[in-house]
């Protein structure tokens, strides 16, 4: 390679790395509690919840809306989704059907008896899901970090660059721990970044994919939904109280889709539905289908069925970011591994940053040095 | 080999990338395995994801001088 090559591609290596490395740490460190979220919240949770009336009947959707309503007033509902193996309905509330991650409010309900359930109250990790997410600033924070991880993206790819030269004289793998301190962390620093490469690239871009999500669902709102809300023009959007019945419209949606599972349910005027129609979200059954989900949408004054609408490739492409980022689709085997190479990607920014503050001299030499210190008559420089 | 594992001829690229390329296949072939399904597929999950891991094993148990 050039000496001229190698050197704009450290450079693009050198300030890709330094600007992103200390929010990349933060995310690595963040990162891997949450993987484990799920274990963790369980042995956390003390209190065994059992339903009211374990062989009673469901009460219906409409009535739990109500239930949850009274108990915030002022507020509209945003979310209803249900929970897998036991008989939970929650409920998003917030003070506008827009309203602000930070303003909703969410409760659990007993379906058999109409009783809240009590909250897994987990402080520390929304904590640490919160910084990973968007650092406490919102939709800014979010693609602030997405721009980061687009740096990383390129710190990885110059990363593969430079690799060849540093490993012209040496045999995959060989770390050079009897030379330098400084021989020995480069060493360090190529092999654990080679061999983290592909997954590294997966969970940084899946990531950056899901700061998008914003952009991605007001997208597919003006493009897919668009036309739904035609013949809507001078309606506002539907209070509670002028809302057809939940119970039939999530039917109706079932009906049309009998081989998926019910989701949730989005109220008119949010992120996930248009001003005028309850999105019911059904996914399907199949390990690979059960990430996509489809929206059933009906009408949300008349309950009228009005379509239903697959998700386009962009949406389909942020679902599946989702489990390729946190790592939680393959069994706590996975999630172990997930954690292994999440500390190696550490060493790695780690023994990184070591190279940058102890550097003395261009890039070439490095090579240089690095390629003779395998020589034995040639005393390394220190 | 030579004690340091090192100083015969330059390497080409491909035997430089060679071993990097079979990690990186057997990462990303074991990361779309769980997405597939369960069971075997968590298996090749797991062992498709272990490579690199075992490769860092390897390299510092039987690689570091």
């Amino acid at each position: 390679m050039q000496q001229r090559t190698i050197r704009v591609w450290s450079g693009i290596h050198k300030w890709t790395s330094l600007i992103c490395t200390a929010f990349i740490l933060m995310l690595c460190i963040t990162g891997l509690p949450l993987i484990f979220h799920d274990e963790i919240d369980e042995a956390l949770d003390t209190q065994q919840w059992q339903p009211a009336n374990p062989n009673g009947e469901l009460l219906p959707l409409d009535r739990i809306l109500s239930i949850a309503l009274e108990s915030q007033p002022g507020g509209t509902p945003l979310f209803m989704s249900f929970d897998k193996e036991r008989p939970v309905v929650n409920v998003t509330t917030g003070p506008s059907p827009d309203a602000a991650a930070g303003d909703m409010h969410f409760a659990s309900y007993d379906r058999t008896s109409g009783e809240t359930v009590p909250a897994h109250e987990n402080g520390v990790m929304d904590f640490i899901l919160q910084l990973h997410t968007d650092m406490f600033l919102g939709l800014p924070g979010m693609l602030f970090l997405g721009a980061m991880g687009v740096l990383l993206f390129l710190a990885i790819v110059s990363g593969v660059v430079l690799y060849a030269p540093f490993m012209r004289k040496l045999d995959f793998g060989t770390v050079r721990k009897s030379k330098t301190r400084r021989i020995k962390w480069l060493d360090y620093h190529n092999l654990l970044g080679v061999i983290t490469i592909a997954w590294l690239a997966v969970v940084t871009l899946t990531g950056v994919v899901n700061t998008l999500s914003t952009p991605i669902l007001d997208t597919w709102r003006e493009q897919s939904l668009a036309d739904l809300a035609q013949g809507y023009d001078d309606q506002s959007v539907p209070d509670p109280g002028e809302m057809a019945s939940l119970d039939s419209a999530v039917n109706e949606a079932v009906k049309a889709a009998p081989d998926k599972t019910l989701q949730f349910v989005a109220f008119p005027g949010g992120m996930w539905s248009t001003d005028f129609h309850y999105a019911v979200f059904l996914h399907g059954n199949t390990s690979l289908t059960q990430h996509l989900i489809t929206p059933a949408l009906i009408s949300a004054r008349t309950g009228e069925f009005t379509a239903m609408r697959e998700m386009p490739w962009y949406v389909k492409t942020l679902a599946l970011s989702g489990p390729l980022h946190f790592g939680d689709y393959g069994g706590l085997p996975l999630k172990i591994l997930w954690a292994v190479l999440d500390v190696l990607t550490i060493v790695v920014l780690g023994s990184g940053l070591y190279l940058w503050a102890s550097r003395r001299r261009p890039v070439t030499s490095e090579v240089r040095a690095s390629q003779e210190a395998n020589s034995p008559s040639v005393t390394a420089t220190p | 080999m030579s004690p340091a594992g090192a100083n015969r001829n330059r390497r080409s690229l491909w035997t430089i990338f060679a071993a990097p390329t079979w990690i990186a296949l057997a990462s990303l072939i074991g990361l779309a395995s769980a997405l597939m399904g369960e069971g075997v597929w968590n298996l090749m999950a797991w062992a498709g994801v272990g490579v690199p891991v075992l490769a860092a094993v390897f390299a510092l148990r039987y690689r570091t001088h």
